[in-house]
């Protein structure tokens, strides 16, 4: 396999997926080129989608609409509900930290009691077979 | 051609080469930052978000208690603020770097106009008065040399700060027992950790300290540059300030070189009266030369080994 030529053919299909979502909004969304392109951000929250979607397409389907959807639900909370619509961002942030960190399972692994016998057997089955992975060579080095 | 000789008489004034200085170390201040936290293993993308933490709470600070030095020490806290955040989260957490410092970015740019409409009403934060913006110093004496009195020597006092901080980052990084703690870390923690060296401490330091560098920034852009505070000020710089780290292959004065180039661009951008070229082709310039070079002339720019992994305690 090439790994040269696969990155750069990665990066076309992903510079023409980008290109498309630019087409879209101009042809179907806004019509025109205005000043807001030079200031948005939507490429970089699309980095944010991307690594919620944590690398698989139906999964990045789902991140785009949660994020889709608390960016147009921030429009209506503020002219409805009188609440800043940059709360969104930061509600945005928090579940990105949320995800990232897995607060949930680092939690439940510092709380003790009942958990703790029971935390420790279930983590060796995923590290099991990661390991017996690690152990066969790559398919890519092939 | 009159355009051609227009840019190149734009080269051969003073003006333009103290504006790109200056603008220069806006850039040069976040990726030092970014070249010590990458350096200890930690990929901060999050420079945005701290200068822009940095610029709003200087601001603030500057228009409640009108005092310069105390709203800069506000606003270095308030990027340390939020390199804290990126800490716990990406070395305490193990949690992934890149969407950490994402995270942080959004943050900050929705955190700061909130306050904004919060604090201020409107989006108009009001402006700093000019007495109490962080002051132009001309050096006695120096000030006075042809060109380069005016491009070194009549500068902001910060751009001397960071041109003291650039040497003191290389002396640290390269020529010290910290420095080279550093960076074991950031190359090979688990060898680090067994000869003895605390691997959070550092790493915790190392992106503490890049907050502490970009909330410098911050203040520089909002109430040195600028006299106020406007959402999304920062435009960009703190990516901006991630290329300049890459460019100069994670040395403080490559960076610094990177962080010239960039600034001449911004510089033209702004000195663009004489010219009868688009600015924004001229501007457009500097990173169409940064590609070509990082493609053709500069080589592989390689990180740190172990940059953007969490250290695990007892893996291999």
């Amino acid at each position: 396999m090439n790994v040269r030529r696969t990155i750069i053919v990665t990066m076309l299909i992903a510079g023409a997926f980008s290109g498309l979502a630019g087409a879209v909004q101009i042809a179907g969304v806004d019509h025109s080129l205005t000043d807001k392109y030079f200031s948005d951000t939507t490429g970089f929250d699309a980095i944010a989608v991307a690594l919620l979607g944590l690398g698989s397409a139906v999964g990045i389907v789902f991140a785009s609409v949660l994020f889709g959807a608390l960016h147009s639900g921030g429009a209506i909370m503020q002219a409805d509900a009188g609440i800043s619509s940059n709360l969104v961002l930061v509600l945005q942030a928090l579940i990105l930290f949320s995800i990232a960190a897995n607060f949930v399972g680092q939690i439940r692994r510092l709380l003790p009691g009942r958990r703790q016998p029971t935390a420790l057997p279930p983590e060796q089955p995923p590290a099991a077979p990661l390991m017996s992975e690690a152990a066969k060579p790559p398919p890519e080095a092939v | 051609m009159t355009a051609l000789g227009d840019v190149l008489h734009l080269l051969f004034t003073a003006n333009l080469w103290q504006a790109t200085l200056a603008a220069a170390v806006l850039l040069l201040l976040p990726a030092l930052g970014g070249v010590i936290s990458e350096r200890s293993g930690v990929v901060n993308i999050a420079m945005e978000g701290m200068m822009l933490t940095g610029a709003f709470f200087g601001v603030a600070a500057d228009l409640a208690w009108h005092n310069v030095w105390l709203a800069t020490g506000v606003a270095i806290l308030a990027g340390g603020l939020m390199a804290v955040i990126h800490a716990v989260v990406s070395i305490q957490f193990r949690a992934d770097q890149i969407v950490s410092g994402i995270a942080i970015n959004i943050f900050a740019a929705g955190l700061t106009v909130f306050l904004v409409t919060r604090v201020y009403g409107l989006q108009d934060v009001g402006h700093v008065g000019q007495s109490e913006l962080l002051p132009n110093i001309d050096v006695p004496g120096l000030d006075q040399l042809p060109f380069i009195g005016q491009v070194v020597f009549q500068q902001n006092v910060i751009v001397y700060v960071a041109l003291v901080l650039l040497v003191l980052t290389h002396v640290v990084l390269f020529r010290t027992r910290l420095g080279l703690r550093i960076r074991a870390v950031g190359e090979h923690p688990q060898a680090a950790d067994t000869a003895g060296i605390n691997v959070f401490l550092i790493r915790y330091g190392a992106v503490i300290t890049s907050g502490l560098l970009s909330g410098l920034a911050g203040a520089f852009l909002a109430i040195g540059i600028s006299n106020t505070f406007v959402p999304n000020m920062t435009d960009g710089r703190g990516y901006i300030a991630l290329a300049a780290m890459i460019f100069g292959k994670w040395t403080p004065f490559g960076a610094f070189i990177a962080c010239l180039i960039f600034g001449l661009g911004e510089a033209i951008y702004a000195n663009n009266s004489t010219i009868h070229i688009s600015q924004y082709f001229l501007s457009m310039l500097p990173y169409v030369i940064t590609l070509v070079v990082l493609a053709g002339l500069v080589g592989r720019s390689t990180p740190p080994a172990s940059d953007g992994l969490p250290y695990v305690p007892g893996s291999e």
